[in-house]
């Protein structure tokens, strides 16, 4: 079935031979009524001379 | 009834509001004279005659301690009659809607009988008093099941039963009676069952359902209730009938029919306790009298009934409403236990046996089960292992380095880190993690956040990664340098996806990098306008950036309602694959503010934009076992039907491409996707990702066979 949804896209979209990766729903809509919530960017980052979290 | 057969047959229909049966006593001549005229202006009559069977039960009953042989028997009760002709000892009972004439014992003896069998497990004393409270039934579909109950164990002086329905086909998978009830009122229904085993029983009919008008009445006219048993489907009729309960302090017992869940509310007891137990009390409750619709039913619906508390079947049907089934389910078995469970809590209560509210489970299935159960699906469980400093650093020191051109500052990383986390992740995981190391920025993929049993191509981890790459670069450049991104810089390590230096070439900022802030996944519903004429074009332009890739849009309304259905298919086979199932509903989904606080990650419920019947359908579908259930019924398809409303409104639905699917080539079509995004945003377009049909096919090979 997979393989299926995944060839009818492929032919909707006209992109056989191609690598399909992402797809987007377009809309002209109002904003969100919430965003997506983010951890502190200190989460992300190791700075070199930063000792390293216990 | 057609009229040819109505002129052949020569019957009427029968009254179908009457339910009481007329009583006669012979031993009175006025009553006899009345009987002898209905025998001989109702030839059709069927009469029936085992007062003599009676009357041996009677003088049983009457001599418990004596060893009765058959003889001794019909000698005791032809003696009891002391001369009187039997045909005119007790009763006869005339049953208009059936025209039945039934010879039984006068009331006391009749009512002696008929509870003998209940001793002592209800005491005379008890039995007698029981027979002076008063109970009131408001639903008669359910409750039909509690007031026959009630009638056979005789526990009720008056029983008042209000329900506005009228019996349908469809009811008698629960409700006992026969086709010939079909169209009659359910409250006529019941009355008639309990008048046909007990003509004396008071029954007191309120067959236009429970009314503001009829409320007090219901509850006080003729004396107070001393029980409210409520079973109706109305909101407002719950809340209504609990608060003059309270006010009146008649306590009310609730059965549910689904676990056997019943619910104690003893406001004769505790005047002051809140109706539903509280469940409700964050409610207006002055709303629920004007919820007609189902978004408007579920606030109160909700927390009367849990959610999370339901039965697993119950939960897979309710996903299925309007969908494959028309209304949610109710059995025999439960109505009955249901019955049974109201009948002795109400004899307990009004013996003073029982003095406790609350809410209690009596589910057979718990209770009653195989000691080991069926082998059970496997569950879905986390296997690795987060990534830590530790690890990225180990990692780090294998790199082989030549000098960098120039040295990323930690202000600078920090700058760029902050773009990069802005970027999009699967199920908002933010599975990034770098690294200033030697004045490069390595970037590392948190495999325990990001990866996902069912992308064998590793698909999502490129495009989390590269989304992030290309937010890093538009910042790098609007900082006034540009970067030489590395990927996988070693062989067979996937963590370390990148390992970016800056260059010492001048770069212009691009106007995308001011749209880094702006961009989100939005699924609001749009107003379906058409796209402007230029919109492919500059989405092309966005993607076509990013060597190999492009980008392929389509407007056309037929088109886009096509590809509704194909990628609301994928969504629907994810949420019943148990691997995706897990990954959406536990790994993430957030549930609460709790839960969304102390991750700071993941899917909140506001996001989702959902209206509230589909909240609690999505809150429901949590429940593993229940969409086990519907991937053996092919069902959930609640969830294409949530697809498909969200492309009626819609006006575009866009695709990134690539020339290949190397991890290069990922990790760069990734970075196109960020693009198009940020390009949309642009453009003033909310863009929601809804890539579920392309899962690769590899992954295929070991979900359900049918997929």
């Amino acid at each position: 079935m997979l393989l299926q949804l995944f060839s009818e896209t492929q032919r909707a979209f006209g992109t056989e031979g191609r690598e399909p990766i992402f797809l987007l729903r377009l809309s002209y809509a109002e904003q969100p009524t919430a965003r997506s919530v983010r951890r502190p960017l200190s989460t992300f980052l190791q700075l070199d001379q930063q000792p390293i979290p216990a | 009834m057609n009229n040819w057969l109505e002129a052949l047959s020569g019957a009427s229909a029968a009254d179908p509001e009457c339910f009481r049966p007329v009583i006669y006593r012979p031993s009175d001549p006025i009553d006899r004279a009345k009987l002898e005229d209905l025998l001989r202006h109702n030839r059709c009559i069927t009469r029936h005659d085992q007062l003599h069977a009676q009357l041996r039960e009677l003088v049983k009953a009457l001599q418990p301690a004596v060893k009765w042989d058959h003889a001794m028997l019909d000698e005791a009760a032809m003696a009891h009659l002391n001369g009187q002709d039997l045909s005119l000892y007790g009763a006869w009972v005339h049953y208009p809607w059936s025209n039945r004439l039934v010879h039984v014992l006068d009331e006391l003896e009749f009512a002696m009988v008929r509870t003998d069998r209940n001793r002592n497990k209800i005491t005379r004393e008890e039995q007698a008093v029981l027979n002076t409270k008063r109970v009131g039934v408001i639903g008669l579909s359910v409750d039909q099941s509690v007031s026959l109950a009630l009638a056979m164990e005789r526990s009720f002086g008056e029983l008042r039963i209000a329900d506005f329905d009228t019996l349908d086909l469809s009811n008698l998978n629960r409700i006992r009676s026969g086709v010939h009830h079909l169209g009659v009122n359910k409250v006529v229904n019941t009355a008639r069952e309990i008048a046909e085993m007990d003509p004396y029983l008071k029954v007191t009919a309120f067959t236009e359902g429970i009314t503001d008008s009829n409320l007090e009445a219901f509850l006080t006219e003729g004396g107070k209730l001393d029980l409210l048993i409520e079973e109706c489907d109305s909101v407002a009729v719950k809340i209504k009938a609990r608060l003059a309960a309270k006010a009146h302090r008649i306590p009310v017992v609730m059965d549910t029919s689904d676990r056997g869940l019943i619910d104690v509310e003893r406001f004769d007891l505790e005047p002051e306790r809140p109706i539903l137990h509280g469940l409700v009390n964050h409610l207006d409750l002055n709303l629920a009298a004007k919820a007609r619709t189902n978004e408007e039913k579920l606030p109160f619906v909700v927390p009367i009934i849990g959610l999370d508390t339901m039965s697993t079947r119950m939960k897979a049907s309710m996903l299925e409403i309007e969908s494959t089934v028309g209304t949610w389910p109710q059995l025999a078995s439960s109505v009955v236990l249901g019955g049974a469970l109201v009948a002795e809590i109400h004899r307990r209560i009004a013996l003073g046996q029982f003095s406790s509210s609350g809410r209690w489970y009596v589910d057979p299935e718990d209770l009653i089960s195989d000691t080991f159960s069926p082998e059970a699906r496997a569950a879905v469980t986390e296997t690795s292992t987060p990534l830590n400093c530790s690890t990225m650093r180990a990692i780090a020191s294998r790199l082989q380095f030549t000098a960098a051109p120039r040295e990323i500052t930690s202000v600078e990383a920090q700058a760029m880190v902050e773009a990069a986390i802005m970027a999009p992740s699967a199920g908002n995981l933010q599975p990034w993690r770098f690294l200033l190391s030697d004045g490069r920025l390595l970037a590392f993929h948190d495999g325990s956040l990001g990866d996902s049993a069912l992308d064998a191509g590793r698909l999502i981890p490129s495009i989390d990664m590269g989304t992030a790459l290309e937010n890093i670069r538009l910042r790098a450049a609007s900082l006034g340098f540009g970067i030489e991104v590395q990927p996988y810089p070693i062989a067979g390590v996937n963590s370390l996806v990148a390992s970016i230096v800056a260059t010492n070439t001048a770069t212009t900022p691009d106007p995308l990098a001011d749209c880094i802030p702006l961009r989100c996944t939005n699924r609001r519903k749009g107003d379906a306008r058409s796209m402007d004429p230029g919109a492919l074009a500059e989405l092309r332009v966005a993607a076509n950036a990013v060597m190999g890739c492009d980008a392929h849009l389509i407007t056309d309304r037929d088109a886009l309602m096509r590809m509704a259905e194909v990628i609301g298919e994928a969504e629907r086979i994810r949420v019943l694959n148990p691997i995706g199932h897990y990954e959406l509903f536990e790994k993430e989904m957030r549930w609460s503010d709790a839960e969304l606080n102390a991750n700071h990650d993941g899917l909140d419920m506001p996001s989702m934009e959902l209206k509230l019947t589909e909240e609690v359908g999505f809150r429901v579908a949590r429940d593993r076992k229940a969409m086990d259930l519907l991937a053996d019924w092919d069902g959930a398809r609640g969830f294409m039907k949530m697809t498909r409303d969200n492309f009626r409104s819609a006006s575009g639905l866009v695709l990134v491409s690539a020339a290949g699917s190397n991890s290069a080539d990922l990790l760069n079509a990734g970075r196109a996707v960020q693009r198009v995004w940020l390009r949309a945003t642009a453009m003033g377009l909310a863009a929601h990702p809804c890539s579920a049909p392309l899962a690769r096919a590899s992954c295929a090979i070991w979900w359900w066979p049918w997929i």
